[in-house]
């Protein structure tokens, strides 16, 4: 059989290395590549075996072969990888599209983009722990780079912060990883390998490798003690970034918590479940009144983010079939909501010169088409039923509901009320009531950030509207697990 | 059992420093450096042959010992380091006109390294430590109009003779306890006398020594010498000193601890956990604020030295692999950084951090190598500083209890150190209006040598696994026999 995913890896490998040294048709290159990894994703999406439990489309070779340690070169895709390989290839292509007027240095930004979707698109496909590892720490430098050096002020601080605090979560991630794999004495660092023997050590050191896990995947999340990296690295990012950051990176955390914590470790999990629910809660809860308090509209769409990643632990955290699977599920519906709400406030700091609410009013009067997405990704991202958040949330809150009871969810569906709130009052300053902006004739959307839009939009819709065509598909890769 | 095919590699750089010397009467500095670079590279393949990495020369007839000298597999290894740092350091000298009197030097340099590399005995030991300490002095000096690089061999000449004093005094402690030289006998002797092992002077002669190659391998607190050491030298005298004198310390530490440790155990292996840990932290901590790239160097080298002093303290097969894998990326990344500096001095281009910015757009082979250099020191995936961490830290974690909060602060460390290579990172793509320099005699050979380096250090880091078979039995070897 053909090696399909790695071809994907190939390309965008290729697909950076020709943009750098292409010179002004960088862009076009990259528009190439990624919109041939998407092709292949759809290809790949059309001939999955829908119902098969196990993984599909594996790749495996031998790579490191000592006495001590086997890694294998394995990727392969389930239910869960899936759906985060179409996000991934979706949304580089969306960006790409989205960033087609960036000038500033333009071969160097197109070849770190694809770069960064080599690194992510490694980390959902390889089932290797060493290789999953090189792809995660793969997937920061050029992001490093994409923030140090199309940033806005202070991106220097919020570069390195973003750094810091992800390669320290990374490492303490790979001492876990390495516990697992020592303490369980498993034949070699593959996903399959180690689940096959960790369930058996003992539960007081899976609670102990859990933790340093929780720590690891938690900070990339963010959950709310490590979070404080994300706020400034969004508010600094150029707008790519800041959508891939959200819509991907984020996702990294949460699916390496399931994949490499809850799969591997049942009884470190289920010690765990306690504190795990109480930060998620925490999550929303901060996140949600952080969000109410800002000024910025790039920096309150970041802290929502951080409530959204805290109701996707929430659904790790009680680890029932409707659980995950809502969990699973927000982490799709984020992907696509929180890189429209980060784009649309792009547009409008293009428009406007500026992102502050205050500063902002009657966004609508002048140009309609940004205003209107706004509200759109406003709604979709408060839960709005017929869109996308709606059936994921409904079913984290549903499984929370059932497995711990009235008290613990009504703590997270009532602030669900308060995130209503936040974003209506954004809305209602920024976008509805009398002009006040000094930028006289603001233009409305390009062409590009238009098409780029629209194609995250109608998915937004078409999910909300037929969410079970997601929910067989997650629900099939963990049927042995739970 | 003296054969003379074991003494190939150092009677041809003995030959080679005399020819060097003969040339240089002769006024043919080039033919004296090429003269050397020849017989050491037939060295470096004589001694592959005999590791079975390229077809073999000589056969060499069997691994033991004369009482005098002790072949090993781990001898080799490290004959294979001094021999590939000397290669590079002479090859950067061609382009310096430094004449033959430093091939010579360093000839001499090497030749001692070669023979700590194979002595089984404290006084052959330490014959060979000085023969390459005295000519290192010399080298330090070597840029005689420079009062930094004469302060800087004043300094090392008179830390060095006190190092070398005190591990004299410790071996003769040792010496007058047991009756005997030969650290073999010595091990064999102790491993069946507890009457010995409790005796408290050979703590005392064991302390003196580690103090004595503690300054040799720039431990804290004996590290302070190091920076201003490696600031005011030539750079090349820098790159030996800090890849081939301190692997040569470490030798030496193998030779005399791995023999004793067992006898010595656990309070051995606390107190090389606690010395790595702070040898590591210092480094990184001073390397943070360091505005001078070598002295930042020196630092990173100082926090490497933390590194590999984990080996002793983790007293395994796999410990001691993981610190010689780590000895030798070491070595090979920091004379290519050292290197770099030497390169780049061609341009122009001073020693501070800030003169770097916008080097990318002077030369971008060279940002490109130290970007490469300084991203594996950093240990990050998939380059060959990250693999040999990831040995090291990973028999950490195998050893279990302690060991895995000495992993945890090394990774730690590891991930700290990011910051400072980042910044240099950063500033070399930095984006300038500066227009390329021009350069009055490009270094061939200097990016020759840099190129050979980087490329080392792509590949063993993407295909590690050789390499780590090959120092794994190694340690293993070397570990029974003694």
């Amino acid at each position: 059989m053909m090696p399909i995913l790695s071809f994907l890896i190939i390309f965008a490998l290729a697909g950076a290395i020709i943009s750098f040294v292409s010179g002004k048709y960088s862009k076009s290159i990259a528009l190439i590549f990624s919109g041939l990894i998407f092709v292949f994703t759809l290809y790949i999406v059309l001939y999955f075996k829908y119902g098969y439990i196990g993984y599909q489309y594996m790749e495996s070779y031998s790579w490191i072969n000592t006495p001590y340690l086997t890694a294998n070169y394995v990727l392969g895709i389930d239910g869960i990888s899936l759906l985060m390989l179409l996000l991934t290839a979706f949304l580089f292509l969306v960006v790409i599209i989205y960033s087609w007027n960036e000038n500033h240095n333009a071969p160097s930004f197109f070849g770190l983009i694809m770069l960064e979707e080599m690194g992510v698109l490694g980390v959902f496909l390889s089932l290797d722990f060493l290789l999953f590892f090189i792809f995660w720490e793969l997937s920061l430098v050029p992001m490093f780079f994409l923030i140090a050096y199309w940033g806005g002020k202070n991106r220097n601080y919020a570069a390195y912060k973003f750094f810091i605090y992800t390669h320290v979560a990374g490492v303490i991630m790979l001492v876990s990883v390495l516990s697992i794999y020592f303490y369980s004495s498993a034949s070699s660092l593959d996903f399959s390998a180690m689940s096959a023997k960790s369930a058996f050590i003992s539960p007081f050191t899976q609670f102990v490798i859990f933790l340093g896990l929780l720590f690891g995947f938690g900070t990339k999340m963010p959950i709310v003690p490590m979070h404080t990296w994300l706020p400034d690295a969004h508010v600094e990012a150029p707008t790519a970034a800041s959508a891939i950051l959200a819509g991907l990176l984020l996702k990294m955390g949460a699916y390496g918590l399931i994949r490499l914590g809850a799969f591997m470790l049942p009884s470190g999990r289920s010690a765990a479940e306690p504190l795990m629910l109480f930060l998620g809660i925490l999550s929303i809860a901060w996140g949600t009144f952080a969000a109410l308090s800002q000024k910025d509209l790039k920096k309150m769409i970041a802290y929502s983010s951080i409530s959204h990643m805290g109701m996707v632990l929430i659904g790790i955290a009680v680890w029932s079939q409707i659980g995950v699977m809502g969990a699973v599920f927000l982490m799709f519906a984020h992907g696509l909501v929180s890189p429209l709400l980060f784009m649309s406030a792009g547009s409008v700091h293009h428009s406007y010169g500026t992102r502050d609410i205050p500063k902002l009013g009657g966004l609508a009067k002048k140009t309609p088409i940004i205003g209107t997405i706004l509200v759109f990704a406003s709604l979709a991202s408060l839960g709005l039923p017929s869109l996308i958040s709606f059936p994921a949330e409904f079913s984290i809150l549903y499984a929370l509901y059932s497995s711990s009871g009235f008290y613990y969810a009504i703590i997270p569906i009532a602030i669900l009320a308060v995130t209503a709130g936040y974003y209506i009052w954004a809305l209602q300053r920024a976008v509805f009531g009398p002009y006040k902006c000094k930028v006289k004739a603001p233009h409305d959307l390009p062409l590009n950030e238009f098409v780029s839009m629209g194609m995250l939009v109608s998915l937004i819709v078409l999910y909300g509207i037929l969410p079970f065509l997601l929910v067989n598909v997650i629900t099939s890769s963990f049927i042995g697990v739970l | 059992m003296f054969e003379y095919i074991y003494y190939i590699p150092e009677i041809l750089t003995i030959i080679a420093a005399i020819l060097s010397l003969l040339f240089d009467a002769l006024k043919e500095r080039l033919l004296a450096g090429w003269t050397s670079i020849i017989l050491l590279s037939f060295s470096l393949v004589v001694v592959l042959g005999w590791l079975k990495i390229v077809p073999s020369l000589f056969a060499l007839p069997s691994l033991g010992g004369n009482g005098i000298f002790l072949f090993t597999t781990l001898g080799m290894v490290f004959q294979v380091i001094f021999l590939i740092v000397s290669i590079v350091v002479e090859l950067s000298s061609l382009d310096f006109d430094f004449g033959g009197i430093f091939y010579a030097l360093v000839d001499l340099a090497l030749v001692g390294m070669l023979m700590v590399a194979i002595s089984g005995e404290m006084v052959t030991l330490i014959i060979s430590l000085e023969l390459a300490s005295i000519s290192t002095y010399v080298l330090a000096g070597y840029a005689r109009r420079s009062s930094m690089s004469l302060e800087a061999a004043m300094k090392y000449y008179i830390i060095g003779s006190l190092s070398s004093a005190l591990t004299i005094f410790g071996l003769s402690i040792v010496y007058g306890i047991s009756n005997t030289t030969s650290l073999w006998i010595l091990n064999f002797e102790y491993g069946s006398n507890n009457s010995l092992i409790s005796n408290p002077l050979l703590l005392l002669g064991f302390s003196f020594i580690i103090v004595g190659l503690g300054f040799k391998i720039a431990m804290v607190p004996f590290h302070m010498w190091a920076p201003d050491v490696y600031q005011g030298a030539p750079s090349q005298v820098s790159a030996l000193l800090a890849s081939g004198s301190k692997s040569m310390g470490f030798m030496a530490m193998i030779i005399i601890f791995f023999a004793s440790i067992f006898f010595l155990g656990a309070k051995l292996s606390f107190l090389f956990g606690i010395l790595a840990v702070i040898t590591m932290t210092v480094g990184n901590l001073m390397a943070l604020k360091q505005r001078n790239i070598k002295r930042m160097l020196a630092y990173s080298s100082i926090a490497n030295a933390g590194y590999i002093l984990l080996a002793f303290s983790i007293d395994t097969p796999l410990g001691l692999a993981g610190g010689m894998f780590q000895i030798f990326s070491h070595a090979v990344m920091k004379a290519g950084a050292f290197l770099v500096v030497a390169a780049v001095a061609t341009y122009g281009i001073g020693e501070s951090i800030e003169d770097y910015r916008g080097l990318v757009k002077v030369d971008p082979l060279i940002a490109v190598s130290l970007t490469i250099l300084l991203l594996s020191l950093a240990g990050v995936p998939p380059l060959m500083g990250f693999d040999s961490k990831f040995v090291l830290f990973s028999s950490a974690i195998q050893e279990g209890g302690w060991y895995i909060l000495l992993a945890v602060l090394g990774v730690i460390n590891s991930a700290m150190s990011l910051y400072y290579y980042a910044r240099v990172i950063k500033l070399m793509f930095a984006y300038t209006n500066e227009k390329p320099k021009n350069v009055k005699k490009y270094p061939y050979f200097t990016v020759f040598a840099i190129v050979i380096l980087v490329s080392m250090v792509i590949l063993i880091g993407v295909y590690p696994s050789p390499m780590i078979n090959l120092l794994l039995t190694a340690a293993k070897n070397y570990m029974t026999w003694i």
